[in-house]
């Protein structure tokens, strides 16, 4: 038992070695971080207009009508608070594209209007910036087929009664014509006066901010990654030395755990480091999330203790995947991408919900999706206990297969 | 020329004995095709349950239940529900995004509606909901073809004090109908944006292309902890600094290189590749760029922990601040400006943009010379 001890107090001591350039090297960029991300924060906030989606009209400047349409648009009950239409000429919509002030560019063709009335249909350009595609620009895809129907099913009608007045010689067709077409356009912008909302409750994980979801993420991601710096802290004992050690009377168990110890132990001297950092920030800046812990800077510290399980299983984590990979190369690659593929599937990018169901099914076991249901419980106050056994069930897990990798290479070599 | 090749096959030798380094590299394309394959057809952004109480299937009720399900695709998914009470469930569980209860006798309440706007559809959906109401609009066009013949039925019913000839009206509206797309989509460099016309493009593979770019940043960046490996092991104390510039650079470039083909590789396969030729251009000037960055990177921390330290915020910047998921651009201009210090935003913009691709070979050249001058100046101290 004393050498077990021993180890545990030999291997702080070897991680704490490198705890410190590891630590300042972090601190010094997440203040760096930190001070701008606050600088841009303190600016974005007076510009109200960002909240808006802003979209570039490119036309000539004679186009009929177009100036009406874009004032019924912008004044929409759906799209007042949201939706910042500018008329630009091409060359200063694309200059504002390029430079993200604008989101999409609307090209109408020379002389649209006309072309819509005398059924010529010219096409509208929707031009995105150069980044990929989104799923913002699938939703955008599926809006404009919608549009496409209004335009031709009102000119659908509007053809139908020319013709007719035509068949049955009536008069004044112009003047009718007109009204007609007015109050088509007025049809389409109150078209939502045909349905009627019937909001639900739903389920607590829904209730959850964005904001708190991806804070949540965040903190997970940060937490797991950090574990690409550990490849000196983590790097396997020759062979010749765990057996001295297991001669001593500290068997592959005991050294396994007397090393997750040690990690977990400086793990959470970084971690109170950043909550430290963390409480700093909160009080000269108001970020904050409502109807949490972190409301205030107050509950940061009881959210930080609750977070102890996260830091377990995490630090369980990173230790096991440099268990399997023996090697700093194999394990930044394979922490990072394993990371990436369990955020992926647990929803920490894109909504849970949007995923496919058998991803969903998948993600749920991941510990990445248990990690995060657990951490959201706490902020929200109230405690998520299947989610806690599951984190210390995979933490179990993670010491089970670096056990049974030793005992798999131990007969191998032998 | 023959250093140049001792020294690749040397380090191409260092990296086929790390079996999970090219495991985890293969790992890559399996993850893409098992994403691909993953897909039902019932998979999509958005749940969308339908519900109607009529059964004729010749009603609008029943018609136009049937075209919203057959509008399916990978960003909408309509379904019947075969009851009120599971619709209810189903957006109470979250497992439909939204709801709408069509009513029996469609056609009577879309002809009400023309008259004095009666709401004639019933959506449910949770409170604070607001991304479905995009499914609002589409929903409406696909009634609107009805409202627009009522609309003009009734206002020709007015002008002709009700002496309309219905059949006719109906077969003039049938003749002038359409259903083409007004709109065409390109990107800002003129490019067609052929995605968006492909129904079966898989969303969840779109930010592949900036995972496989931060995975050849980090390989770049394991390759410079074994660097620091050979330094304190004094691997190559015996071979003159002019050569173990060779190695510097290939301790780099090497593992880079695995890295953007394994990642070219799975961008093909995700479907969502340009261009082969401009593909491997864009990664190779990218890959160029990485070393340089990294080296820089290398030369600034004399302590292996500091670089370490380094490897996290990368990553995680380039994930958050470039164009993987989203683009910050929208969010802050502040923050638009910081994720010009990373090489992934030039790559991922580049690829429709020829200026953004000179900015990433600029980027290049500028990491490389400030590397240049921080050894010197470090040579020069020691």
């Amino acid at each position: 038992m004393k050498t077990f001890f021993q180890y545990i107090y030999s291997e702080l001591k070897r991680m704490l070695l490198s705890l410190p350039g590891i630590c300042i090297g972090s601190l010094v960029i997440l203040l760096c971080i930190s001070g701008v991300l606050f600088a841009c924060y303190a600016g974005s906030k007076n510009q109200e207009e960002k909240q808006m989606i802003s979209i570039g009209m490119v036309a000539d400047e004679n186009e009929p009508f177009l100036d009406w349409i874009v004032d019924t648009i912008s004044g929409l009950e759906k799209t007042k608070d949201t939706l910042n239409i500018k008329r630009l000429s091409e060359k200063e919509a694309d200059k504002q594209l390029k430079k993200g002030e604008i989101s999409v560019i609307f090209i109408i063709p020379h002389n649209y209007i006309y072309s819509i009335i005398d059924g010529n249909n010219a096409h509208v350009t929707i031009r995105f910036a150069k980044g990929q595609t989104t799923v913002v620009s699938f939703l955008l895809e599926q809006l404009t087929h919608a549009a496409s129907s209004f335009i031709l099913n009102s000119e659908s009608g509007i053809y139908s009664m020319q013709e007719y007045y035509k068949i049955h010689h009536l008069a004044n067709t112009d003047k009718d014509e007109l009204t007609l077409n007015l109050q088509y356009i007025k049809e389409i912008a109150k078209l939502n006066r045909g349905m009627k909302t019937e909001e639900v409750e739903t389920n607590v994980s829904s209730h959850y901010s964005t904001a708190a979801l991806y804070f949540v993420s965040a903190i997970i991601l940060f937490l797991l990654l950090w574990g690409l710096t550990c490849s000196k802290m983590l790097t396997s004992q020759t062979k010749s030395f765990q057996n001295q050690l297991r001669l001593r009377g500290v068997s592959f168990s005991k050294q396994l755990f007397a090393r997750g110890i040690a990690f977990f132990a400086v793990n959470l001297i970084f971690f109170l480091c950043l909550v430290l950092v963390a409480g700093i920030v909160m009080q000269k800046d108001t970020f904050t999330i409502k109807n949490t812990l972190l409301a205030n800077s107050s509950g940061l510290w009881q959210f930080a203790l609750l977070l102890l399980p996260v830091l377990l299983l995490t630090t369980s984590f990173i230790q096991l995947v440099y268990e399997i990979t023996e090697d700093a190369m194999g394990g930044v690659l394979f922490l990072f991408f394993s990371v990436m593929i369990m955020a992926l599937c647990s929803g920490c990018f894109y909504p849970f919900s949007y995923l496919p169901e058998i991803i969903q099914k998948i993600g749920k076991c991941m510990p990445v999706y248990q990690l995060c249901q657990y951490s959201l419980s706490a902020l929200y106050r109230s405690f998520d206990t299947s989610a806690l056994l599951l984190i210390l069930s995979y933490t179990v897990c993670c010491y089970a297969v670096m056990l049974l990798l030793r005992h798999i290479r131990r007969t191998h070599t032998s | 020329m023959k250093e140049l090749r001792t020294c690749f096959l040397l380090w191409t030798k260092r990296i086929l004995k790390r079996p999970l380094f090219l495991f985890t590299l293969l790992l890559m394309p399996c993850a893409v095709l098992f994403l691909q394959n993953c897909q039902t057809e019932d998979d999509a952004l958005l749940n969308v349950a339908l519900y109607t109480s009529g059964t004729d299937a010749e009603s609008e009720e029943m018609k136009l239940l049937s075209q919203l399900i057959s509008l399916s695709n990978r960003s909408i998914h309509f379904y019947k529900c075969d009851s009120k009470e599971q619709l209810l469930q189903d957006v109470t569980s979250g497992y439909a995004n939204c709801g709408y209860l069509i009513p029996e006798h469609l056609d009577d309440a879309l002809q009400k509606y023309a008259k004095d706007h009666t709401p004639f559809l019933t959506t449910i959906r949770p409170k604070k909901e607001i991304t479905t109401n995009i499914v609002d609009e589409i929903v409406l066009s696909k009634s609107y073809k009805e409202i627009s013949y009522y609309i003009v039925r009734d206002f020709l019913n007015t002008k002709t004090g009700n002496t309309l000839d219905n059949a006719q009206l109906q077969k003039l509206f049938e003749k002038h109908s359409s259903s083409e797309l007004l709109f065409q989509f390109e990107y800002a460099d003129g490019a067609q944006n052929e995605l968006l016309n492909q129904s079966e493009t898989n969303f969840m593979l779109m930010p592949i292309r900036g995972i496989v770019a931060v995975l050849v940043l980090l390989s770049c960046m394991s390759g410079a902890l074994v660097w620091y490996s050979d330094q304190k092991n004094k691997l190559l104390l015996l071979i003159p600094d002019k050569k173990q510039q060779l190695f510097r650079f290939f301790s780099l470039f090497v593992p880079g290189l695995f890295a953007a083909c394994a990642g070219i590789i799975t961008i093909f396969l995700t479907g969502i590749a340009e261009n082969p030729l401009k593909e491997i251009l864009l990664m190779t000037v990218y890959l160029l760029a990485c070393i340089s960055l990294v080296n820089l990177l290398r030369n600034c921390c004399s302590k292996r922990e500091y670089f370490l330290a380094t490897i996290p915020f990368f990553l995680l910047a380039s994930l958050i601040l470039c164009p993987v998921f989203v683009d910050i651009r929208s969010f802050s201009a502040g923050l638009a400006n910081i994720n010009k210090l990373l090489p992934a935003t030039y790559y991922l913009y580049a690829l429709h943009s020829t200026e953004e691709l000179l900015w990433l070979l600029t980027y290049a050249i500028l990491a490389f010379a400030l590397s240049c001058l921080v050894r010197k100046i470090r040579t020069s101290r020691s």
